[in-house]
């Protein structure tokens, strides 16, 4: 099967390998469906620079790879040499090592470099599925690289462009890791038999010892390796870097990005010289959060101010001054949306501790107009909603009201209960207060008085 | 035979209650208070047509209403007794047990006959809307047991009606319409612009005004010459007028006035009722110095009075008054105004302390003002 897609696939692609987009870089590998969303997210270079606005962040992402030399992050010098090299192919097989930390740009640079000298770029991708050769044989992983490296190159896609061709690994076979020779073997055969230039990119970080093991000294020797290295992006490089992206970021993702200067500065600040990381975060630092969201967030982090807190809040109004005019600092509507369950004792403690703090006879009378307002609007027990406004309306009320609050120490008193034990009726009120009086003196007067004469009254 | 051993046992619980209520009835109040129609002191004219009505043997249900201490519970007796007989004079006081839907259970005192039942909704605060539902249906949906009873209805008597939440009242209205047949409302208000006008026009009103002051100044004479005491004509005047126009606290004024000094003289000292005297000084702090501890300190005082029970409308309107001493004209107007508007938010709202503290204050603030303002002119 891959054999034949093989065969053919320079000639004609699965229908769905052809993106709109279709690039002129083809993707040589034998890989099979599964791999066709990876071909179109890595095809690109020549993205339209017209394209709409994307929700999807990988072709937003592609947006920002870079159209020209001059955008690239890794050093002019190093573009320089990368050219040289490019320019001293002359039809016979050459491989480079191109080395250096990850994300520091090798990859896009050789892609964009490799076109403008008029290559077509074949890469080879590991394919995790497994092929069948002729003869319904199992193919090992390391032959298919093996057949890549010498026939990719054999026939021309109807889709090239260029005249050139340019084969690139990036991902070396994992069988290679143990048996260094058979690797050997491979380069061995490509310079036998293959005509393209071949290209390893090879990420160079401290823990990794691909350099070591597979392009040894004796390796690069015996098969003149031209090796290139190059080091992290700079902070002038990665600024630069930064700023282009950011207002193609604005541009095209300004629906769901929005990239200020802050970010910015916040990724160079911890960049390591890693662009494609850098990228990565900022997109992911600049998403626009739903307002909601963030909302509901501060509610949970403030759900365990107490009531006492609350209503010292509220009584010990904090203003800081915001341009012009001023605000609280505790925003009331936050107050009071911790207390909705409970307006009627928060009124109360409210109640019971505003005199503390106030300073002058005008402000408390309209304090306590506003709480006797709020009381009112309280009662109507019929709209469950008016407890929640009449609390925001009082909050808000005596926080406005009270300008210069008065400090000192004071301790929060409870709101008292005028609970309604007796009857409350005037009648029974005078009636209470008149037999008292009376009764106590009936009662002193009668102790002077004989028992026959209690006897006489009582009949 | 089961069944006159209960009645039997019924009797004796209601004679000993009796007995009880009688040992209670020692105050003058009580004591000449009468109890038919045609033993009424004052406004015999009104007596005469109750009487016509009741005799009628079917009367509509009656919203009796008037101020303090002018009689409407004594009139309201005697036609229940006029109704029934002395068997309504065996009472019972007897704790029924209510719960709201809510789960809440609650209970309210009432004082019953075998023929009529006393009320005072209001004491449950803003439950009274169950009260008033359970308590009429209950009462209502059963007939008389005693045939000989000459009426086919039970009285319900409910007091305090204008202090009944507005659901209260609507619930009353249904339960008038419904139960017609079996029962008799008769409810007693101090005045009826709180009465839904549904309920009003559903009721024969009936008014007890004032008994003037020789009225007043007659009862406690003839009260003396029962008791057998020598009362001055002077302070009988100087009681009626402190009294307010209210026979109810005329008569305990004297009774208290006897058990200070007797015999009478007619400049004795005649006690007036506790808070009138602790809501003068309360006045008298407010006009004396306007801060906010003074009003934290005229919380405290007002926090005392509602726990002894002071009906809140009463504090208001001694307040008022007490305050209203201090003012000039324009100011009386403003104070009259701001003391409307809290009276009525107090009435609409559960916490009566925020409405009378804040008609405090506003008192505070305006004096305040005026005597920063006069002071301002003398400079």
């Amino acid at each position: 099967m891959s054999q034949s897609k093989k065969s053919k696939g320079d000639w004609l692609l699965p229908s769905f390998e052809i993106a709109p987009n279709t690039s002129h870089i083809k993707k040589r590998s034998s890989t099979d469906d599964s791999c066709s969303n990876k071909m179109n997210v890595e095809d690109d270079i020549c993205t339209d620079p017209k394209r709409k606005s994307s929700n999807n962040l990988a072709a937003l992402l592609m947006t920002c790879e870079p159209q020209q030399p001059s955008e690239l992050a890794i050093s002019r010098q190093k573009q320089k040499t990368i050219q040289e090299w490019l320019d001293s192919i002359n039809g016979s097989p050459k491989a480079l090592v191109l080395s250096g930390p990850s994300g520091c740009g090798k990859t896009v640079a050789l892609k964009l470099l490799a076109k403008n000298s008029g290559f077509d770029v074949i890469e080879w991708i590991t394919p995790v599925d497994q092929a069948m050769d002729e003869n319904n044989r199992v193919m090992r992983q390391g032959e298919r690289f093996e057949d890549f490296m010498v026939r990719a190159t054999r026939y021309n896609s109807i889709f090239s462009k260029h005249s050139r061709r340019l084969l690139l690994v990036k991902d070396i076979p994992n069988v290679y890791l143990v048996e260094k020779d058979s690797f050997s073997d491979v380069l061995q055969k490509y310079f036998e038999m293959a005509r393209e230039p071949l290209v390893f990119v090879v990420s160079d970080s401290g823990s990794s010892r691909l350099m070591q093991t597979l392009f040894s000294e004796n390796i690069r020797k015996a098969f003149k390796l031209d090796v290139i290295s190059i080091g992290a992006a700079t902070a002038t490089s990665m600024k630069n870097v930064l700023k282009r992206v950011s207002s193609i970021l604005n541009l095209k993702g300004g629906h769901i990005l929005n990239v200020t200067q802050e970010n910015i500065d916040e990724i160079l600040s911890n960049g390591i010289g890693d662009v494609r990381s850098a990228i990565l975060n900022l997109i992911f630092i600049s998403l626009k959060v739903p307002n909601n969201e963030s909302h509901s967030e501060c509610t949970v982090r403030e759900e365990s101010l107490g009531l006492l807190h609350g209503v010292g809040r509220v009584i010990n109004p904090k203003r800081i001054p915001d341009g012009d005019s001023w605000k609280f600092v505790h925003d009331p509507d936050e107050i009071a949306s911790l207390f909705q369950s409970q307006p009627g004792v928060f009124l109360g403690f409210l109640h019971g501790n505003y005199l503390n703090t106030i300073g002058g006879m005008d402000e408390a009378a309209t304090c306590i107009n506003i709480l006797s307002l709020s009381d009112t609007l309280i009662s109507e027990w019929r709209d469950p909603n008016l407890g929640r406004v009449a609390l925001s309306y009082c909050i808000r009320g005596l926080m406005v009201t009270n300008e210069k609050p008065v400090s000192g120490w004071n301790p929060v008193r409870k709101g008292q209960h005028d609970d309604r034990t007796l009857q409350r009726d005037l009648g029974a009120a005078e009636l209470r207060w008149y037999e008292s009086r009376i009764l106590s003196k009936t009662q002193k007067s009668e102790n002077s008085v004989s028992v026959a004469e209690i006897e006489g009254i009582i009949e | 035979m089961v069944r006159f051993f209960f009645k039997l046992l019924y009797f004796f619980v209601g004679v000993f209650n009796y007995l009880l209520l009688l040992e209670k009835m020692s105050l003058w109040v009580d004591k000449h208070r009468p109890t038919s129609l045609s033993k009424l002191d004052y406004h015999t004219e009104q007596a005469k047509h109750l009487k016509n009505l009741v005799q009628e043997s079917d009367f509509p249900h009656l919203l009796v209403y008037g101020p303090p201490g002018a009689g409407k519970k004594t009139r309201i007796m005697c036609i229940i007794r006029e109704l029934y007989g002395s068997g309504v004079e065996r009472l019972r006081m007897e704790t029924m047990h209510f719960e709201t839907p809510s789960q809440k259970k609650m209970e309210i005192m009432t004082i019953n006959s075998n023929y009529h039942i006393e009320v005072n909704p209001s004491d449950v605060g803003i439950n009274d809307r169950v009260v008033v539902m359970d308590l009429v249906k209950t009462v209502a949906q059963t007939h008389q047991i005693d045939s000989t009873g000459q009426r086919e209805f039970k009285v319900v008597l409910l007091t305090n009606v204008d202090q009944l939440t507005k659901d209260a009242q609507h619930a009353l209205r249904r339960t008038m319409e419904k139960y017609v047949a079996t029962c008799r409302l008769i409810l007693c208000a101090n005045s009826t612009s709180r009465v839904l006008p549904a309920i009003r026009s559903r009721c024969l009103g009936i008014r007890v005004p004032s008994p003037t002051i020789p009225e007043i100044t007659s009862i406690l004479n003839s009260i003396c010459k029962r008791e057998g005491l020598n009362l001055p004509d002077k302070l009988a005047t100087r009681v009626a007028e402190a009294s307010g126009r209210n026979l109810r606290r005329a008569i305990l004024m004297l009774e208290a006035c006897k058990v200070e000094q007797y015999p009478f003289t007619p400049e004795q000292n005649i006690t007036e009722p506790d808070w009138q005297v602790y809501l003068r000084e309360t006045a008298k702090l407010m006009v004396k110095e306007q801060s906010p501890s003074k009003l934290l300190q005229i919380r405290g005082r007002l926090y005392d009075l509602l726990i002894h029970a002071i009906p809140c409308d009463l504090i208001f309107k001694v307040l008022f008054q007490e305050c209203v001493k201090y003012c000039d004209l324009q100011m009386k107007m403003d104070i009259a105004a701001v003391a409307a508007e809290y009276e009525h938010t107090m009435i609409r709202s559960s916490k009566a302390i925020f409405h009378l503290e804040a008609f405090v204050a506003k008192f505070m603030a305006i004096y305040k003002r005026f005597m920063d303002l006069s002071a301002g002119d003398f400079m």
